[in-house]
């Protein structure tokens, strides 16, 4: 293998040999490669297979755009798929593949769509795979699938910890190349809180590769220099590895850190993110993204060893590679000379430099022959370029033997940033190129992106952009400037724009990641796709990882071309974040597994882990759900035992998740008159009530119960689900219905540990605690107030409400003391046979007394609809939701209503969300007459039981149905019944 | 009635490591209160302070703007329910006292690294000069809403919900793990 490394290479330590695996082919390279530079220098040329046409490909760019160079870097779960070559940094013992190629990258076995390749052009799947229309999901799809794509994701967990972070500034400098680090200095001097973000290893963009002196100075000893100072000020941060990708509102912008991924895996620390998502809130932003070289669409134009020349520039004076022992230029632009003047300079021979401008306004003053007015037709070779074929301005050809070809067909400004605000890039003719938008609020553009060429003209420029930006901050500012340096005046030198070489008798790429075709985007036009967005998509043209980089501006070019328009006619398609791609790790954060959402716990949770519960998640809360007792192994034997407990003995459960929020203020009764559907008013101190909220669409939104502890103060609960909702919703009402009204809410549900002790023996149970008189007559059903507790040592909020059925009580204590009430309620209580309850036991018990959750509040019912129709106050002037309320629909009598349901044969098991039908009727949604909410095996009555919403469900009781499982395709005959199947008369309640 | 023993609980468990080291230190802040204050419209913190140092000159006045006319009182003696009640009694109508000591768990966060590890959790510009020592801000460390207070140069007080505090805990254990 012949070695390409050279002397020289200013981002290389040749002290510091790296061992790497490509293809699993030992090769080595230096610390401050890039894994392209690394494949350049041992020979590399061909790293991977084309999407479509698995066409030998090599290194395109030494940057971002790189379209073809997407390897396959690490195993297992650190396996990241399309990684640029030419972004990653080598590490000692990285592994690299390359993609869509098999069995190996120099004989691919799907290289034969290759001679296909007349067949494929642009809509072949549209056109060839229309039918059998039911093939294309099950057949043609999966295959097409399988066939394309680049890169397979990993199905390990990566082990790697990622982590999304904040940053604020006065200045964001997005690039760190000659304008940027002028930008940034400028600032800096200033006293500006500046950030400047890169998306290389290095600070320098352009400056790296420049290896010409600068003033009297060799160009990286500048670079020191200015990274040196920048360093030094303690108010600039500097982000290396640090890609911003997107632009949001308010002057947001998102980056993407790579902190830890040049690192080889014994280097990684584990505490610290492999990659950090960034939010960046800039006050002002100076743009100094540069701008990317075009290439030049001829026929082989994507043969390795094919590279951009400002590529070849950077190879060669950062990592001492060459690009070929015998290269040739073709441009069309007078910066790419500037890369035949370095190749000549390092010994390696030009054998010509094609222009096809005919009389290009150079300072050329090398040994290379310049073959102006001519352009590159097609190139030849194997797996590598051996020979490109000219076409001389007098139409004759000319084979030269070269085995590299720098292409520069001029510059493309980075406007990606600009425009991600829905900015659109506007065409300029003297810069052949699509420049940023004008406005852009709060950013200047400055450098390479803003047209300015010349390392000179744009460290000028990014110092006045920052001066500019700093100006509307209000801080004054000096430009920075490069010492001994004169800018030179810009010399008029125009680029003659070729979109494609007419003459080429190969494929002409245009969109290499998605092997586009110059002739594809013709077909498209011919077809009618000639919308810069159809043509998109009907060519893919633009699409993948790299987004059309390197090819949007050709292809909008193509277009003009043969439209005879404009570029600037045509446009650019619609510019979206992500700049470049964003790993899912970074966008994921540190939410997953376990932290995929932050856990709520209930002050209890500990004592009922302790008692052996089963949680449940519910939201982000943990609730106990059942207690095994030894000897249970099905939840249901634990449910049935604790809904058995409660309705003979006593039981505990933990409801402290329900909402609850205090209620202050002179008119706090008003404000409640008005919320609730029914009275309010007049509840007296000391008192709970059972109340409904309605939307102000007249459909129930939630229920609770609200208690008077004083004179303008309450205490309401709300169901776990909308503890939050309600509040907003009170909030709302408060600030922006009634503002006249004196009323304050907060939130107490953390405050208070709040337990249900149910059943006929809770009395007892609480008495032992109580210092208070707790008996019916001091304290009957629907009291609240404070109460003292173990002998004064502790007040607690005592409320005697019940979901059970049963005689029951709720008891709040001080969050804190929570688990050790609870402890003593279970001791006190184990003489009665107390037993811990949970959830489920709680739902089994509340649909045998009839009560309604939100399976049956469900959005479309009315209080009338749940049985509840007298509770609507009619003597309310107001309240929310009165006037929807008595809409013509929502006071239909057949409206779907709460029924109990059971099945007739005690043996039989229905499911909910099953349909009820009459008995008869064909089994269809056509005969619906309603469906079941809730149902559960009811240990009480030994038979499963179920409430229904059913149409005149009240007036139907008695009557036989049928329930109607659509899923699982079963009827079972019901009886519709009353809902409360235990205590119909309330005598529990008031004992 | 048996004489059990009443145990005020924290909302970490008792294993709760307190993360300890020079450029970061998390520890829970024991004891003391939490008391929400909802002002009237026409309120404002002067005349909140003036009034807390009048009726309570024992506990500070201490206090942090969680909402427009809202207000956490935070002090580091205990507060019993009676107290709370003279307290109220003393403030008559124009501020409405809500004991949230239980609802809302103290932990402090300090180190040189202390602004870095909130940044990963909150957009709030922690920065010395744009911060003050004694601001607060009411914003989300993650997916957990907390306020946060400037208690010294590189020290932070975090108030959060006590069903979110074991939870916050351990996230910010997390981010400050690359600092220990």
């Amino acid at each position: 293998m012949t070695s390409f490394r050279i002397d020289g290479g200013t981002l290389i330590d040749r002290h510091d040999v790296r061992r790497f695996t490509f293809n699993g082919e030992v090769l080595s390279g230096f610390g401050g490669d890039t894994v392209a530079s690394s494949l350049l220098a041992n020979g590399k040329q061909l790293v991977g297979r084309s999407f479509k046409y698995h066409r030998p490909r090599g290194i395109l760019t030494a940057g971002a755009a790189e379209p073809n160079a997407l390897l396959t870097i690490g195993r297992d779960g650190r396996r990241d798929p399309n990684t640029r070559a030419t972004m990653a940094e080598l590490f000692d013992g990285l592994e690299a593949r390359s993609q869509n190629c098999w069995p190996n990258v120099n004989f691919d076995i799907g290289a034969a769509n290759g001679l296909l390749g007349p067949l494929l052009g642009a809509g072949f799947y549209y056109k060839t795979f229309m039918w059998p229309a039911a093939f294309w999901e099950k057949v043609y799809e999966p295959l097409i699938r399988k066939a394309a794509g680049l890169g397979r994701a990993s199905y390990d967990p990566d082990p790697g910890y990622y982590e999304k972070c904040w940053a604020h500034c006065d200045l964001l400098v997005i690039g760190a190349g000659p304008a940027g680090l002028a930008a940034a200095l400028t600032a800096g001097r200033a006293g500006a809180r500046v950030i400047i973000a890169d998306e290389g290893a290095q600070l320098g963009g352009g400056l790296i590769a420049e290896g010409s002196s600068i003033g009297s100075k060799p160009a990286d000893a500048v670079l020191g220099d200015l990274v040196g100072e920048l360093h030094a000020l303690p108010n600039v941060e500097i982000k290396k590895r640090t890609t911003v990708f997107a632009a949001y509102d308010d002057q947001v912008f998102g980056a993407v850190e790579r902190v830890q991924k040049h690192l080889p895996e014994h280097e990684i620390n584990p505490h610290r993110a492999m990659e950090r998502l960034w939010r960046i809130v800039a006050r002002q932003v100076v743009l100094a993204t540069g701008a990317e070289e075009r290439p030049i669409v001829f026929g082989g134009n994507d043969r390795p060893g094919v590279m951009m020349a400002g590529a070849m520039r950077t190879y060669l004076n950062a990592y001492g590679v060459a690009p070929g022992k015998r290269v040739a230029l073709f441009a069309n632009n007078s910066q790419a000379y500037q890369t035949a003047l370095d190749l000549e300079a390092r010994g390696i021979e030009v054998a010509a430099i094609i222009d096809p401008r005919t009389c290009p306004n150079i300072d050329y003053d090398g040994k290379a022959r310049l073959i102006a007015g001519a352009m590159v037709r097609d190139t030849s070779g194997r797996r590598a370029i051996k020979s490109i074929t000219v076409r001389h301005d007098d139409g004759s050809d000319e084979v030269i033997a070269v085995d590299a070809l720098g292409v520069s067909g001029g510059y493309s400004p980075i406007v990606h940033l600009a425009c991600h605000r829905g900015g659109k890039p506007v065409w300029s003719d003297a810069h052949v190129g699509f420049m940023p938008p004008e406005n852009t609020d709060g950013m200047t553009s400055c450098g390479a992106v803003a047209g300015k060429t010349g390392i000179a003209a744009c460290f000028a420029d990014g110092g006045t952009a920052a001066v500019k930006a700093l100006a509307e901050l209000g801080v004054m500012s000096e430009a920075a400037s490069l010492p001994g340096v004169e800018q030179a005046e810009e010399k008029a030198d125009p680029i003659q724009p070729i979109w494609r070489v007419a003459s080429s008798k190969g494929k002409a790429f245009v969109d290499y990641q998605n092997d586009v075709a110059a002739s594809d985007i013709m077909l498209a036009m011919r077809e009618g796709y000639d919308h810069v967005e159809l043509a998109k998509r009907y060519t893919t043209n633009g699409m993948a990882t790299d987004q059309g980089k390197t090819s949007n501006v050709n292809a909008i070019g193509i277009l003009a071309e043969n439209k005879g328009v404009s570029p600037g006619e045509i446009g650019t398609t619609t510019f979206r974040p992500f700049y470049t791609p964003v790993s899912f790790g970074a966008l994921v954060g540190a939410s997953k597994g376990m932290d995929f959402q932050p856990v709520r716990k209930s002050p209890l949770h500990g004592w009922a882990a302790r008692n052996g519960a089963k949680f449940v998640e519910t939201g982000p809360w943990y609730r106990s759900s059942w207690f095994p007792k030894d000897g249970e192994t099905f939840w249901r034997d634990s449910v049935d035992r604790e809904v058995n407990t409660v309705r003979t003995k006593v039981g505990i459960c933990d409801v402290s998740t329900l909402g609850k929020i205090e209620i202050f203020g002179a008119d706090a009764a008003e404000y409640l008159n008005r919320v609730y559907c029914n009275a309010f008013l007049k509840l007296p101190v000391g008192k709970a009530r059972y109340g409904i909220m309605l939307r102000e669409d007249g459909f129930v939104y939630d229920d609770g119960t609200t208690s008077c502890l004083g004179e303008n103060h309450y205490f309401m609960t709300t169901t776990t689900a909308l503890a939050a909702g309600v509040l907003t919703h009170l909030e709302f009402c408060a600030q922006v219905l009634w503002p006249e009204l004196d009323v304050r809410m907060a939130s107490a549900t953390d405050q208070w540990a709040q337990m249900a002790i149910a059943g006929p023996k809770s009395r007892d149970v609480l008495s032992k605690i109580i210092d208070d008189d707790i008996s019916n007559e001091a304290f009957p059903f629907l009291a609240a107030r404070e109460v003292s507790m173990f002998g004064g040592r502790l007040k607690g909020r005592l409320f005697r409400i019940s979901f059970s059925g049963e005689l029951a009580y709720e008891i709040a204590v001080p969050a804190g003391y929570g688990e050790s009430v609870a402890d003593a309620i279970m001791a006190v209580g184990e003489e009665f046979g107390i037993a811990p309850y949970g959830t489920e036991a709680l739902g089994v018990m509340r649909i045998e007394k009839g009560h309604v959750t939100h399976a049956e509040i469900n959005g479309t019912v009315t209080p009338a609809d749940l049985g509840m129709g007298k509770m609507v106050s009619v003597n309310k002037d107001d309240f929310i939701g009165r006037v929807m309320n008595l809409r013509e629909g929502l006071v239909d009598p057949s409206r779907p209503s709460l029924v109990g349901i059971m099945p007739k044969s005690p043996s039989d098991k229905f499911a909910t969300g099953s349909h009820i039908l009459n008995p008869g009727d064909d089994v269809s949604l056509a005969n619906d007459q309603g469906y079941v909410t809730s149902m559960c095996h009811s240990p009480t009555l030994g038979h499963a039981i179920g409430l229904a919403l059913v149409k005149n469900g009240p007036s139907r009781v008695g009557e036989e149905v049928v329930i109607w499982n659509g899923l699982a395709g079963t009827t079972v005959t019901g009886i519709l019944c009353n809902p409360a199947f235990v205590d119909p008369e309330n005598e529990k309640l008031h004992a | 009635m048996r004489d059990y023993p009443l145990e005020n609980r924290s909302a970490f468990s008792p294993d709760v490591a307190v993360g300890t080291g020079a450029a970061i230190n998390l520890a829970p802040v024991p004891g003391g209160f939490v008391i929400h204050v909802l002002g009237d419209a026409k309120s404002d913190e002067a005349a909140l302070k003036q009034v807390l140092a009048k009726i309570a000159p024992e506990l500070g006045a201490d206090v942090r703007k969680s909402a427009p006319n809202q207000w956490f009182w935070v002090g580091d003696a205990a507060v019993y329910s009676d107290r709370l009640t003279e307290l109220q009694a003393g403030l008559v109508n124009q501020f409405a006292l809500a004991d949230q000591t239980h609802g809302r768990v103290r932990m402090r966060l300090s180190g040189a690294s202390s602004r870095t590890v909130l940044a990963k959790g909150t957009m709030v510009d922690l920065s010395a000069d744009l911060f003050a020592i004694g601001q607060s801000a009411m914003t989300q460390i993650g997916h957990i809403g907390a306020m946060i207070t400037r208690i010294e140069d590189d020290s932070f007080e975090l108030i959060v919900l006590r069903s979110f505090a074991a939870s916050l805990w351990d996230e910010l254990h997390h981010m400050a793990a690359e600092f220990r």
